[in-house]
């Protein structure tokens, strides 16, 4: 986690063996598990652990000693243990920030101890989780940081988004510049108003003029009226830019939602990535269409009306501009003061959205339960606490407010003083009295606004950084340049498979199994024990660890992705339903499927009956807020929609889990027929449900126990076996599944 | 019907260990061992907490080597007095949790903040990803810090840091 550093300490170590380390790395405690820098050093003979405050190595052990070790991963350290001869012991110990790093240490120790591989060979990779340049999070499992190798900054490609909309932007610019100049011109055309008729001391002689008087007021009221209009016209530009900056950001985002792999999206809530769609987008966007060119505009304002009262008295102007530092230092310090907290109710904000999503996600477990009382309960206190927040937000903002604008009147009190004084000497007009003040109420409306900026802007960033999170995040599991696409046969190869959710722990362990077309393995083992995540592998939801994964004796990671999913048909035991009518649904995986192969694959799947007594059938609307169906229900729909997809490897994770024994029967048919020339692995609980495999896979202890037919397996008498017989006890007593044993 | 193979998980009856019918000890190698006095267990001690957050001195289940559960520590008061140290210094390493006495730099930047503390094991710099998420309350005054890692930093307790630690962590608190 801390930067390199040029470890001129490590060199000399390394020379002190007369031998090279084959790799080295730093840890960040002692044995005794007390924080301390350290330094792990692997050469071809020995092991050494060199603690940075000792003279001497701490601990030297010769790789021939070393007969096995293990990594052991803690709550916020973890370690590696070592196995001599007199049995096991603590090599060394770090923080978890380590962790990659120690457990491939262990890995490589353990196989230089099984003898199959030599230390020189040894090929270790320092991982990391921060990128050491910017300390942002490194995308899991990689070493690149995608926003340092990335040229184009964050601020380049808000610029690439607003590009397209510039010259709306600008144009938009331009309408409030041409309003802006509009109304810099009133107050002078007012004075000339006050001083030639208003304030006029031969009335008579102003009478004369009555049409130039009819003139100006017409003027005046033309521009109000062009003003109105450039305002309204400035409105519709601005709304289009926001508009079209959003859906880009829209698409960008969502877009690369859909790339992300099951991991990388299932690590943030539903309701996060919402609020990241949704929400935080429309705040970039509208910082970028509309308070960005808006920043320009009054900085513009304010720079053209300085000039115009310099210009015609930069004493006066001096007296107006005096306060404006000093209001803009106020609103600083309101501003840090409530940072914090609209940080803070804007946090909350989105807490109370992600409450309400849960809860109506749960809301069966809700009412099951009965606990409305108490969820309603919950959610008034969250929105309690978004109230307090904001009021104590605003009733600061309510206190500074009118005292800033005071503060800001003080100048026009000077002012007046002192235009009051150059009245009476006659130096000035009453005319450039008013217009004086018309500009300091212009120009005072900028100062405000700009004092809010910095609200604006942390907000933006804020959003921002979350849009380009996912927007910079690379997928883990991403299709290589040269993917091949190709029809397949269905010869599924697993060879020795490692794969762990945390690189640190390990779910499946040399994991090897063959299946062929026409063939069905079924896998067995207990909860937990890997059976699904073998099936996630395959379709490549994830990528293996170590060891690899072949269709056709092509390793799927050089299948492009759309290639390999559209010949792989899957039924999961939670079927999930799109919103839309049951043939859509049916549909989902062929969408130019004709009727009658939706009815007839339906029909397979032992599904038709129930379609037809529904009142509205095929079109029967389902998923959320639609027709409720059973579980048993949702599983024949999802067969049929694997068997009307035709693939050429099917994979079923109890897929007639919700099933009667007689309906799943019926299902096993078709799916034996279906099964006839192609691939299918299947998981299940139920015994029974396997019966048609040609091949059984045993898991324990994440790793094959067995595998074989059920003949053979039953002869062996392992753990098959006792499941077996387990089932049959438990059918007897029920009665109710009474071939468990065929 | 998952119950069948349920059943052979080896659904540990519960068994309460005492300083009466449980022992622990050090290898030759250091490492902590247990030995059950009836003799259905002896060998390595793997520890687990039921409720790492709240209790760090009860409900520790001892484990075999497959993370089964042997038996069950209710409270380490039970233990015999010698055994109690011994079961404290491996929980100590296994739940490491440096204890935040100061927060001397705390920024935001790109979504994740950045924190340099002084712990009671020294001082550490370590990045939070979604901050909010990662602060975990035990009670109004408790807090977890759990960084990018993994690991965990406990602060024992928000008034008794100094004021200038707390106006750092204020905001997200």
């Amino acid at each position: 986690m801390k930067p390199e550093r040029i470890d001129v300490k490590k060199l000399k170590r390394e020379g002190a063996f007369e031998e090279k380390a084959v790799f080295s790395f730093a840890v960040h405690m002692d044995r005794d598990g007390a924080l301390a820098d350290g330094e792990i050093l692997f050469t071809p003979t020995r092991l050494i652990l060199w603690m940075d405050e000792d003279d001497q190595p701490d601990l030297i052990v010769p790789l021939s000693q070393i007969r096995s070790a293990a990594y052991r991963p803690y709550t916020g350290s973890c370690c590696v243990e070592i196995e001599g001869e007199d049995g096991w012991r603590v090599f060394c110990r770090s923080t978890a920030s380590d962790k990659q790093n120690l457990s491939q240490l262990a890995r490589i120790l353990k196989e230089v101890a099984d003898g199959a591989l030599a230390p020189e060979q040894a090929s270790f990779t320092e991982k990391r989780t921060v990128c050491p340049t910017c300390l942002r999070p490194l995308p899991p499992g990689s070493d690149v940081c995608p926003r340092c190798t990335n040229k184009k900054g964050t601020p380049r490609r808000l610029w690439q988004l607003m590009k397209p909309s510039l010259k709306w932007i600008l144009l938009s610019m331009a309408l409030f510049g041409v309003t802006t100049a509009l109304n810099l011109v009133l107050p002078r055309i007012q004075q000339i108003l006050v001083d030639r008729f208003i304030k006029t001391e031969d009335p008579s002689e102003a009478l004369k003029h009555i049409s130039t008087m009819v003139t100006i007021i017409l003027t005046m009221v033309g521009i109000r009226v062009a003003d109105t209009l450039f305002t309204s016209l400035r409105g519709l530009v601005l709304v289009r830019v926001a508009n079209r900056v959003l859906v880009k950001m829209r698409q960008m985002i969502y877009h690369r939602i859909h790339q992300l792999s099951v991991a990388e999206v299932s690590s943030r809530t539903a309701g996060e990535l919402i609020n990241r769609v949704s929400r935080d987008t429309s705040t970039v966007a509208t910082a970028l269409s509309r308070e960005f060119p808006h920043l320009l505009e009054e900085i513009l304002i304010i720079g053209t009306i300085s000039v115009i009262l310099f210009a015609t008295s930069w004493k006066l102007a001096l007296f107006i501009l005096l306060p404006v530092p000093l209001v803009v230092l106020m609103f600083r310090i309101i501003w840090r003061k409530t940072h914090l907290l609209y940080h803070r109710q804007w946090v909350e904000n989105a807490n109370v959205n992600t409450v309400l999503y849960d809860i109506f996600q749960g809301v069966r477990v809700v009412k099951v339960y009965g606990t409305e009382k108490r969820e309603v309960e919950k959610f008034d206190a969250a929105a309690r606490i978004t109230r307090d927040i904001s009021y104590r937000n605003e009733k600061a903002w309510a206190k500074m407010m009118p005292f800033s604008g005071f503060v800001l009147k003080i100048g026009s009190f000077i002012l007046l003083y002192f235009v009051g004084n150059q009245i009476l000497q006659g130096n000035m007009t009453l005319g450039q009295l008013t217009m004086f003040t018309s500009y300091v109420s212009l120009i005072y409306a900028p100062v405000r606004w700009i004092s809010h900026f910095p609200r604006i802007f942390q907000r933006f960033v804020t959003a921002s950084s979350k849009v380009f999170e996912i927007i910079d995040e690379e997928p883990d599991v991403k299709d290589k340049p040269d993917a091949l696409s190709f029809p397949m046969k269905g010869q599924v190869d697993i060879k020795h498979v490692y794969f762990g959710y945390d690189e640190s722990e390990n779910v499946l362990e040399d994991v090897s199994v063959s299946v062929s077309p026409g063939e069905m393995l079924g896998i067995v083992g207990r909860s937990g024990v890997g059976k699904s995540t073998l099936m996630n592998l395959v379709m490549r939801l994830y990528d293996v660890e170590r060891g690899s994964i072949e269709i056709d004796g092509v390793d799927v990671r050089d299948i492009s992705q759309h290639s390999l999913r559209s010949q792989i048909g899957v039924v999961l035991q939670e079927s999930f339903l799109f919103s839309g009518t049951i043939f859509d649904n049916i549909a989902y995986a062929k969408p130019d499927a004709t009727l009658d192969e939706v009815v007839s694959a339906a029909r397979k799947a032992a599904a038709h009956s129930f379609i037809m007594k529904l009142p509205d059938g095929y079109n029967t609307y389902v998923g959320e807020r639609g027709y409720t169906l059973s579980g048993g229900e949702r599983q024949r729909l999802a067969i049929a929609r694997a068997i009307l997809h035709d693939p050429r490897i099917l994979l079923l994770d109890e897929a007639t889990s919700s099933l009667d024994t007689e309906t799943e029967r019926e299902v096993q048919e078709a799916l034996k027929n279906l099964c006839r020339d192609r691939t299918t692995i299947a998981i299940a609980h139920r015994l029974s449900t396997l019966r048609n495999a040609t091949k059984l896979l045993v898991l324990d202890k994440k790793r094959v126990a067995e595998i074989g037919t059920h003949e053979e397996l039953m002869e062996k008498g392992g753990i098959y076996h006792s499941l077996v017989l387990a089932q049959r006890d438990l059918g007897r007593v029920k009665k109710t599944d009474e071939e468990t044993d065929e | 019907m998952n119950s069948t193979l349920n059943e052979m998980d080896k659904h540990p009856r519960e068994r309460l260990l005492t300083g009466e019918n449980c022992r622990f000890y050090k290898t030759r190698e250091g490492l902590l061992a247990a030995a059950l006095s009836d003799g259905s267990y002896e060998g390595r001690a793997f520890l687990s907490l039921a409720f790492p957050f709240q209790l760090t001195e009860e409900y520790i289940a001892l484990q075999d080597e497959d993370k089964e559960e042997i038996g069950m520590i209710r409270r380490l008061s039970d233990l015999a007095e010698a055994d109690r140290e011994l079961v404290r210094e491996e929980l100590k390493i296994k739940y490491f949790t440096p204890k935040i006495r100061k927060i001397l730099s705390l920024t935001e930047r790109f979504g994740t903040t950045r924190w340099t503390v002084e712990t009671d094991r020294g001082k550490q710099f370590f990045v939070v990803k979604d901050t909010y998420k990662s602060l975990i309350r035990v009670s109004a005054d408790r807090l977890f810090v759990c960084d990018l890692d993994g690991c965990r930093y406990e602060i024992e307790s928000l008034k008794a840091l100094d004021r200038k630690s707390f106006s750092k962590i204020e905001l997200y608190v």
